[in-house]
């Protein structure tokens, strides 16, 4: 409770109204009328009968229909949104690195506003946690609208912490306090062993949980542009290094890749979504291009 | 300064080197003023640098050591290094090299005893230039006579063959010029199948060879010329001087008397000249005729005096008499001896044409001059001219070639066939004499003989001067100061009659312009009296007064006498004198009328040659020109007697002298400070072979290669070279990955 007295301040008010104010503007501008939900819930609404046939599931049988008619019909089901959406939020050090004034978890902390947002206005319920080598807050879902100012005070007021990010023990522990399916957006840098990374991944597919993996990295990170001589000076408590930066760019570059590409690959294989969140990219922009690829995919899938 | 078989041309510049460090400099200062930059993906950048640091800093080496060099080679090429040694590993990768000797074979390089001799010194050099020399390199060979000989002009990679070309320089008694050898060189160059070239100027650095007259112009024109010559070619000058040593010369050989009557002494007056530092004293000087002593005087001279003896042999011996001057007996023998050829007459002939005859005594025109050109002596014997008197109508009849005189007294004009018999007879080296008088038709003598100053007579004859009134005075000669030679004189002796003579009437005489006649004597009008004029090899006078007492009293003034009898002696110079030629001019013979079919043949001095055989006879066929049949022999390369022998039907045999330069004696030399100082611009270098007492070898060797143009090369590619690198460097991976 101690935590949540600072959002009494002025200047925190201020801030998270100003988160909201920022997330509303995004999705208002590509979330008008009436949607279906490109998340699937477990809810559902009768939609009309269909003569079964072998292979149907027999739990959709409707009994009281053969009662009547002596024969097998199987109901079918208008999906309809009833999402529970968790974010999963990244405070390390290394969150806090931003090449262009703008930090990484600056952007993590817009984007969690936005999609807790997004969530809340479909009616559905939205959770927060906050780690780094541990768990910070929690929140847990609710799909009541004022549960939205909860997370924002949250998402507002988070800083950096001087840790080392543990994503896979982290994902362990939060298993074990989501006990019902739902969709979480593990908002992260992801810089943490790729190994770790991935295990806390597949316990929360075990689990039942659709997981998205929204990758925040800075255009720094991924083109090195740098041009004089630079010393690096390392967070989460690495060392430092001097270099000439043109000398090391292409070989810093082929590394950064190879470890992205492990990382979207373990995701992969484990029906894992995987999106980069470039911090120099509108987040309107990538919302548009992440909802309609996920629609496709819903779609297709 | 040598290192590494490089000498540099500015070694003070090596400090320069030290600017290699800057590279490294700039480096280390950098690394130090780095920016510092928080870092999230460190475990990557880890990564990446512990995979490349080998390969990135042998790239920073290469990329340091490029930028080392660049710096490092300006310097060095600003130090100018100059290749010493063609040996080993140079040697191996120098390109071929055209080697392009000069050899100064001048008199000067004589100067010296048997092998010590700076010719024989020239020659070694050359031949150890040539010793020294690679396969595949190719050489060219000039000698620096007077025009220059090209003796291998081609580049020529048989070195074996040009060497013995060398052998075979003998040494020439002319003057060597530089300005001379440029033009060759410039062709040479430009003809050269390699781009390495280097000149090599064997020379004893005498300042005449170099300074010529010492005209500024000329000076300027050839410093210009050198410094083209040196973008084509290194320069390396090889002084074969060594130490200043003395040397008197006869300078100068004179027969002061017009003609050389056989049994009469003549004067001959010789010019000594002490080109030494130091005084000489007691210098025999002898007087040779016909190979034999006759005299022996001896003078002493201050340093760079001159001064001139006289000597006063008989001469018993008519026809072609060899007289030589010797003195002193220094190192350079060639210019202590110098020769004259004494045409030695038994009489002059002359041929007295009277364009008024008589047979009353001295009513004729030409009496008086008869008898005072040939005046008969007390003991009754005739005097050496020897005179014919023939009419005007017998001119065509005559062989003028039996004459050295043809005098035309008072004839009153001549056919245009008289007018070139005449003409050619001067030519050839006659001379002729006209006496204007009554009867001479000015017209007549325009028209034919002065010809718009194109012919025989060197004035134009105006018109005769105003009809004397019965008590006129008259006119009296002007002697112009006495400076002509045929009045001088009469200086102080007035009462000899010259000037107190009485001139009633002449012709009045203009010379044209640009005229080169001269007016000996002159009326007190201003008018010429006597001018003396050269015509071809001959010489032609015109008294513009009368040969008799018609128009005057000078036939029987105490003047008249010496006055002819001078004349006829000056103007007969063309058949009784003959030039003193120079080494490398050519003998010029004007041949007796109906020589055309004839054959000369010229034989160069005894021991002309080096091995001092007997020297070859040349045969040489006469060329007609303007009527006249002369004979040219051009290889005059030594100096001494050249004996012409002419063929039937003339069967005449000749000598003609030929003498040294006397520029080519003074021995004073060019010093490098002046040599620099005059060519300012001209890039060379001047090695004192003999003074620094090198072995002749290295004389090749230290002609080395200037390599200040590879290096800049090298420079060039270098800088074209660090930003590829560094880019390639940079970007060689990404590369890759795309």
């Amino acid at each position: 409770m101690e935590n949540f007295q600072r959002f009494l301040d002025p200047r925190t008010l201020a801030k998270v109204k100003d988160l909201e104010i920022r997330a509303r503007k995004i999705v208002e501008g590509f979330v008008s009328g009436s949607h279906k939900s490109p998340f699937q819930g477990v809810s559902v609404e009768f939609a009309e009968h269909r003569q079964y046939v072998a292979g149907d599931d027999v739990r959709y049988i409707d009994w009281k229909l053969y009662g009547k008619t002596d024969k097998f019909f199987v109901k079918r089901f208008e999906q309809e949104t009833n999402l529970v959406a968790n974010l999963a939020i990244d405070t390390s050090e290394s969150m806090k690195y931003g090449s262009k004034g703008r930090t990484k978890l600056q952007h993590a902390t817009e984007l969690a506003a936005t999609l807790s947002y997004l969530t809340l206005s479909q009616q559905d319920s939205v959770g927060a946690a906050f780690f780094e080598h541990k768990l910070r807050y929690v929140v847990p879902p609710s799909s009541q609208i004022t549960h939205l100012n909860q997370i924002l005070h949250l998402l507002a007021v988070c800083q950096p912490a001087n840790y080392q990010s543990r994503i896979g023990p982290i994902m362990d522990e939060l298993c074990g306090r989501w006990k019902h399916r739902s969709v979480v957006f593990l908002i992260s840098d992801c810089f943490d062993d790729i190994d770790s990374i991935l295990s806390g991944l597949k316990h929360l597919r075990y689990k039942r949980h659709e997981v998205v993996v929204l990758q925040v990295l800075d255009p720094a990170e991924l083109e090195f542009p740098f041009l004089n001589v630079t010393k690096f000076e390392g967070l989460e408590n690495s060392s430092d290094l001097l270099v000439e930066p043109r000398a090391i760019r292409a070989a810093y570059i082929k590394e950064f890749d190879a470890y992205r590409r492990a990382l979207q690959n373990g995701c992969r294989s484990m029906d894992v979504d995987y999106e980069l969140v470039r911090t120099d990219e509108p987040l309107d922009r990538f919302l548009t291009r992440f909802l309609s690829m996920r629609a496709s995919k819903r779609s297709t899938g | 300064m040598l290192l590494l078989g490089l000498s540099f041309a500015a070694p003070w510049l090596i400090g320069g080197l030290a600017l290699a460090g800057l590279p490294i400099l700039i480096h280390l200062l950098h690394r130090q003023r780095h920016q510092v930059m928080e870092w999230a993906a460190m475990k990557w950048l880890l990564a990446a640098m512990k995979k490349n640091q080998r390969r990135i800093q042998i790239q920073q080496w290469i990329l340091l050591a490029v930028r080392t060099a660049i710096i490092a080679l300006i310097v060095l090429a600003m130090m100018k290094p100059v290749l010493e040694q063609t040996q080993g590993l140079f040697s191996a990768l120098a390109p071929n090299k055209h080697h392009i000797i000069v050899i100064d074979n001048s008199l000067s390089m004589q100067f010296g005893e048997g092998n010590l001799k700076r010719f024989e010194r020239a020659k070694e050099m050359a031949d150890a230039i040539l010793d020294d020399a690679r396969q595949g390199d190719f050489a060219s060979v000039i000698v620096m006579t007077s025009p220059p000989t090209v003796l291998v002009g081609d580049a020529s990679p048989y070195l074996v063959a040009v060497a013995d070309e060398v052998d075979g320089i003998t040494p020439w008694d002319g003057t060597a010029r530089i300005e001379q050898i440029t033009e060759p060189l410039a062709q040479i160059c430009k003809a050269s199948p390699v781009s390495r070239r280097q000149i090599y100027l064997i020379t004893d650095m005498q300042r005449s060879t170099w300074l010529g007259e010492g005209d500024r112009a000329d000076v300027n024109e050839l410093k210009r010329r050198l410094v083209d010559l040196s973008e084509q070619a290194e320069f390396t000058i090889l002084d074969t001087s060594g130490a200043a040593s003395p040397n008197v010369a006869v300078t100068d050989i004179h027969q002061i008397d017009p003609v050389a009557i056989q049994g009469r002494p003549v004067v001959i007056r010789a010019g000594i000249t002490n080109y030494s530092r130091n005084q000489e004293n007691n210098v025999t000087v002898e007087l040779h005729v016909d190979d034999q002593v006759e005299a022996t005087q001896s003078v002493s001279l201050e340093a760079g005096e001159s001064k001139f003896i006289t000597f006063s042999p008989t001469l018993t011996r008519a026809g072609d008499t060899a007289i030589e001057i010797k003195a002193g007996s220094d190192s350079l023998s060639t210019d202590n001896s110098r020769f004259l050829i004494a045409r030695v007459r038994e009489s002059l002939r002359v041929l007295v044409i009277d364009g008024q005859p008589s047979g009353e005594p001295f009513k004729s025109e030409t009496d008086y001059l008869r008898v005072a050109l040939a005046p008969v002596r007390e003991d009754g014997t005739p005097d050496f001219v020897h005179v014919g008197v023939k009419l005007e109508s017998d001119l065509l009849e005559e062989n003028l070639d039996r004459w050295d005189i043809v005098v035309l007294a008072n004839v009153a004009q001549l056919t245009e066939a008289e007018s070139k018999t005449i003409s050619d007879f001067v030519r050839r080296g006659g001379g002729v004499i006209f006496f204007l008088g009554s009867q001479t038709n000015l017209n007549a003598f325009n028209r034919v003989l002065f010809a718009e100053g194109k012919g025989l007579l060197p004035v134009e004859l105006l018109s005769l001067s105003e009809e004397p009134k019965p008590d006129s005075p008259g006119h009296t000669f002007d002697p112009k100061g006495y400076a002509h030679p045929l009045v001088a004189d009469f200086r102080d002796h007035e009462e000899a009659g010259l000037v107190t003579s009485r001139i009633f009437r002449h012709v009045k005489a203009k010379l044209p312009e640009k005229s080169t006649a001269e007016v000996a004597l002159a009326y007190d009008t201003g008018e010429p009296a006597l001018v003396i004029a050269n015509f071809g090899l001959g010489k032609v006078g015109v008294v513009t007064t009368s040969a008799d007492l018609e128009w005057n009293t000078w036939a029987i003034s105490p003047s008249y006498l010496p006055i002819m009898q001078q004349l006829v002696q000056i103007l007969a110079a063309g058949r009784v004198r003959r030039d003193e030629v120079r080494v490398g001019d050519p003998i010029e013979l004007s041949l007796p009328d109906g020589s055309a079919d004839t054959t000369v043949s010229f034989t160069p001095p005894l021991l002309a040659n080096a091995q001092g055989s007997p020297a070859t006879p040349t045969s040489v066929k006469p060329a007609l020109e303007k009527g006249i049949s002369r004979a040219i022999f051009t290889d005059t390369n030594r100096s001494g007697i050249y004996r012409a022998q002419l063929g039937p039907p003339v069967n005449q045999t000749w000598d003609v002298a030929v003498n040294t330069w006397p520029v080519e004696s003074d021995l004073s030399k060019l010093g490098d400070d002046e040599l620099k100082g005059t060519f300012a611009g001209w890039k060379f270098r001047l090695l004192n072979q003999l003074e620094s007492d090198e072995p002749i070898p290295a004389v090749s060797a230290s002609a080395g290669s200037s390599l200040h143009r590879p290096i800049l090369y090298a420079v060039l590619f270098l800088v074209l070279l660090e930003p590829v690198l560094a880019w390639w460097f940079g970007n060689r991976q990404a590369m890759a990955k795309a």
